[in-house]
């Protein structure tokens, strides 16, 4: 049986708390034996819930009494203890952060009663710089394309002698960096072969919910080129891992996908820059970046250039999303 | 379907799993303390793990089974013990001294660690895939075999699933329970690996509350 009962309750339970302040409250202690009490302590802590691994924080404790408690008696104390700046509450489908007040009783010589409720927290913290991020790829790459296909017919001709290798294990493994090679040059370097100098950039690399990203797209071709359109895509996504070793897993869920159409079917042509300002507002609602080691939410921007019966030229980039002020 | 309820007046109406009075999806992820804290560990498995000197015993079953869940509950109760557990595709950690030593996935053990620990003569609780009795049979050990998997029952389902729900519990009053017919529909459906039926319910338990706000 336990020797005391612990309510905690919240002055204001509903509201929304910002982060880095205080939240204030009073616990209410009831004895049914006579016990001394090391401490009476409370103190705030966030922890994540869901299917990834828990990632937890606190603040540290407020001692709000010390001393011995009559059976029969009552009490009530106030507290008022700090809030962590971040992570803010979020509630969400593989991830959910929630902000506790906990107090517990340290009484010596038994299992230390407590209680807790949640509350909710705004954080107003804000990460990244305000600076501009620029993603550059040059033309086509006919050097690094040279020294790949100098390398692939070095191993295939002299593999078997300097590796100790059969000719199966050189043709197993030339076969792979053969795939490699074809992947990559589908992927990177035809684009960048009908395209030429591709660069775009950010206004920033970090951005407000409700805000708007800001950037150009700038195109330089070598000869006159097609394209369908040049589409930018901005997503925010949930990633979350579970387990460890073997059983490790990462869960992913789509928050939000919002496309803009930045340009119809044209044809850029060769001698000057092709530029396209990039725009896209933020939903209002748009939760914040957060890494939490196992947990997280993610936030880039896509943009894709469709070109015809071609490989699309395709680029993701990174951003920060904060909360709103 | 998991049952909602009236919320009680202290209950923060802001919290999504209020409705159901849990302050989480009972189905996600726990700490390792919670883990052991729901364990559920027979008096056979208890009595088995009071081991002496060249005594094994190891702990066999596929993946989801609550192997790793075991010997962390072990480890607990028992405050001489050790537990290590060997990572895929990493270097094997320093085995740590104790009575008994808890070996998890001990079927990663390398051929040098598994000479220096069955040659130690110490007590070992080994978690593995792999059926070591042979091996340690050779260093002189007597080796009691536990399968873990062949114990969830219907039964067994029912009653670990609803200590994870009874975990989340927000506040007095009712809270969702599995009953009999479901427990028995997702063992035939998973049948042992009740990871598996963890990860189906946690999915059903969240689309329902997201149908719901």
């Amino acid at each position: 049986m336990p020797k005391c009962k612990l309510d905690l309750t919240l002055d204001e339970p509903d509201v929304v708390h910002p982060g880095g302040g205080t939240i204030s409250g009073r616990v209410e202690v009831t004895v049914d034996k006579d016990v001394t009490c090391k401490g009476l302590e409370v103190r705030t802590h966030w922890t994540t819930h869901g299917r990834g691994n828990i990632d937890i924080g606190s603040e540290d404790s407020v001692i709000i009494y010390q001393g011995d408690w009559r059976a029969g008696h009552r009490a009530t104390y106030a507290f008022e203890v700090p809030i962590s700046e971040w992570p803010p509450t979020y509630h969400g489908h593989h991830l959910n952060i929630e902000h506790f007040v906990e107090a517990r009783a340290n009484i010596p010589w038994a299992f230390d009663p407590k209680a807790s409720q949640p509350f909710q927290m705004h954080s107003t913290k804000h990460q990244g710089s305000g600076k501009k991020s620029s993603y550059k790829q040059g033309g086509f790459n006919w050097i690094g394309l040279f020294f790949a296909f100098v390398a692939l017919a070095f191993f295939f001709n002299a593999g078997p002698r300097l590796l100790n290798l059969s000719s199966i294990g050189v043709w197993f493994l030339g076969g792979i960096g053969l795939i490699v090679l074809v992947f990559w040059i589908i992927r990177s370097v035809l684009p960048k072969w009908a395209l030429g100098s591709v660069s775009a950039e950010l206004d920033a690399e970090s951005y407000c919910s409700g805000g708007i990203i800001g950037g150009t797209i700038s195109i330089s071709p070598r000869k006159s080129v097609q394209i369908n359109g040049i589409q930018m895509t901005v997503s925010g996504e949930e990633k979350c891992v579970s387990g460890s070793g073997s059983n490790r897993r990462t869960h992913r869920h789509t928050l939000y996908e919002g496309k803009e159409q930045l340009a119809e079917s044209m044809i850029l042509n060769p001698g000057h820059p092709n530029q396209f300002p990039l725009g896209f507002t933020l939903p209002g609602n748009a939760p914040p970046s957060i890494d939490l080691h196992d947990n997280e939410i993610q936030w880039s921007v896509d943009l894709r250039i469709d070109i015809p019966s071609w490989p699309d030229w395709y680029i993701s980039m990174p951003i920060q999303i904060n909360p709103e002020q | 379907m998991f049952r909602r309820f009236q919320r009680f007046t202290n209950q923060p109406r802001w919290l999504p799993f209020a409705e159901y009075n849990l302050w989480r999806n009972p189905f996600g992820e726990l700490t390792r303390e919670e883990r052991v804290e729901l364990a559920i560990i027979s008096k056979q498995e208890r009595a088995l793990c009071v081991l002496s000197q060249l005594e094994a015993v190891q702990l066999i079953g596929d993946c989801g089974n609550g192997k790793t869940t075991r010997m962390l509950a072990f480890h607990q109760q028992l405050p001489d013990s050790s537990y290590v557990y060997l990572p895929e595709d990493e270097p094997c950690p320093s085995i740590p001294v104790g009575n008994p030593i808890l070996v998890d996935e001990a079927q990663r053990l390398p051929r040098k660690e598994i000479k220096q620990l069955f040659s130690s003569g110490m007590p070992l609780i080994l978690a593995t895939h792999r059926d070591l009795r042979k091996r340690l049979q050779r260093y002189g050990y007597s080796v009691k075999t536990i399968t873990i998997g062949e114990g969830n029952t219907t039964e067994h389902v029912q009653t670990v699933l609803n200590r994870r729900i009874e975990a989340s519990r927000l506040g007095p009053g009712p809270i969702p329970k599995i009953g009999t017919d479901e427990a028995s529909r997702l063992h035939q459906a998973h049948g042992t690996d009740i990871r598996s039926i963890e990860q189906e319910l946690y999915h059903q338990f969240q689309n329902q509350v997201s149908h719901h706000a």
